[in-house]
C-alpha cells in the first residue's frame, strides 16, 4: 500500500519540487497551500504523515500543528515541521508545538527521507 | 514578524530588531535557495537515469554553487547579527555583492542546461523554475543592498 503524505507548503516552487521528488520515491502525495487547507485535508484524508511548513498564510504551521495534535482523529499522525529560519532554539520550538520531527530549508532530501521513513515505520 | 520592507535599522536601533530582521532575511533567502537546490537534485536524478553525463556535470556545478550561496547567506546573517547599533553595514554589503555574483553564476549554468540532452526530457519547466528562483534570490539581494546603501546615506 502506498503511504500517503500531506505536504503543506505555500511556496509554489518548493511545493511542486518536493511533491515530485517524494512522488518519485513512491509516496502518494496530497498538498495544501495554507494551514486551514492543511487542517481540513488532514482531518478528511488521514494521511500517514504530514510535512508542515511552519511559516504559512491564513493559519500558520504552529497553530495547525497544535490543532491537529489536539484532535483525537489526527493526533497520532506524525508531523515533520519545516522552517527556513534555522536559528538556534527553532528545533525546540517546533517540537514544543507538537511536531514529531523537524527539518530546515534548504532541505537535504536524503535526510528528510530518513526522517519520513523512521516516523512512518514507527506508525506501521 | 516584520514585513519584507521594514529593515529600518535606524528605527529598530536595538539588537532585538536587528535579530528579527536577520531572521526574516534568512527565511526570505533560504526559500528560493531551497527551490534551486531541490530542482537541481531532481534534474540530476533524471539525468543520471538517462545516463546524461553532460547535464549531470552542469547540475553538480549548480548544486555546488547553491552550497556556496548557502555559505554566503550564513555569512550575511552573521555579519548583520554581529554589527552593533549605528555601525555601517559594509560587511553585509560585500556579502550581498558576492551573493549576486553567485546567483548569476547559477542562472548561467541553468541556461546552459538548455543545450544539453536533459532539455528534451520534459524538464524545461524545471530549468525555468531554477532560473525563476535565481531571479527571486537576485531581487531580494539587490533590494536589501539598496536598503542598506540608503541607510548608510542617511
Amino acid at each position: 500500500m502506498m503511504m500517503k503524505i500531506l505536504l503543506v507548503e505555500d511556496n509554489e516552487m518548493n511545493r511542486d519540487m518536493l511533491f515530485r521528488r517524494l512522488q518519485r520515491k513512491g509516496y502518494d502525495i496530497d498538498y495544501a497551500v495554507d494551514g486551514v487547507e492543511g487542517l481540513a485535508k488532514a482531518i478528511k484524508n488521514l494521511p500517514n504523515l504530514i510535512l508542515m511548513d511552519m511559516n504559512l498564510p491564513i493559519l500558520d504551521g504552529w497553530e495547525a500543528t497544535r490543532r491537529l495534535k489536539g484532535e483525537v482523529t489526527t493526533r497520532s499522525i506524525p508531523i515533520i515541521g519545516v522552517t527556513a529560519h534555522a536559528m538556534s532554539g527553532d528545533r525546540e520550538k517546533v517540537l514544543a508545538a507538537g511536531c514529531d520531527d523537524y527539518d530546515t530549508k534548504p532541505i537535504e532530501f536524503a535526510r528528510l527521507l530518513e526522517k519520513i521513513q523512521n516516523l512512518i515505520g514507527k506508525q506501521v | 514578524m516584520k514585513t519584507e520592507s521594514t529593515i529600518d535599522p535606524a528605527g529598530c536601533g536595538v539588537d532585538s530588531g536587528r535579530l528579527e530582521y536577520a531572521r526574516h532575511l534568512r527565511h526570505e533567502l533560504r526559500t528560493p535557495l531551497n527551490a534551486i537546490l531541490g530542482y537541481s537534485e531532481l534534474l540530476l536524478e533524471i539525468a543520471e537515469e538517462h545516463h546524461d553525463t553532460k547535464s549531470a556535470r552542469t547540475l553538480e556545478d549548480i548544486a555546488s554553487a547553491g552550497k556556496q550561496i548557502m555559505t554566503l547567506i550564513d555569512r550575511l546573517i552573521d555579519s548583520l547579527n554581529s554589527s552593533g547599533p549605528g555601525q555601517l553595514e559594509a560587511g553585509s554589503l560585500r556579502v550581498l555583492e558576492e551573493l549576486r555574483y553567485a546567483q548569476l553564476n547559477v542562472q548561467e549554468l541553468a541556461a546552459r542546461l538548455r543545450n544539453t540532452s536533459i532539455s528534451v526530457f520534459e524538464c524545461e519547466p524545471d530549468i525555468r523554475a531554477i532560473e525563476l528562483a535565481c531571479e527571486k534570490l537576485g531581487a531580494i539581494s539587490a533590494n536589501e543592498k539598496n536598503r542598506l546603501v540608503e541607510y548608510e546615506r542617511n
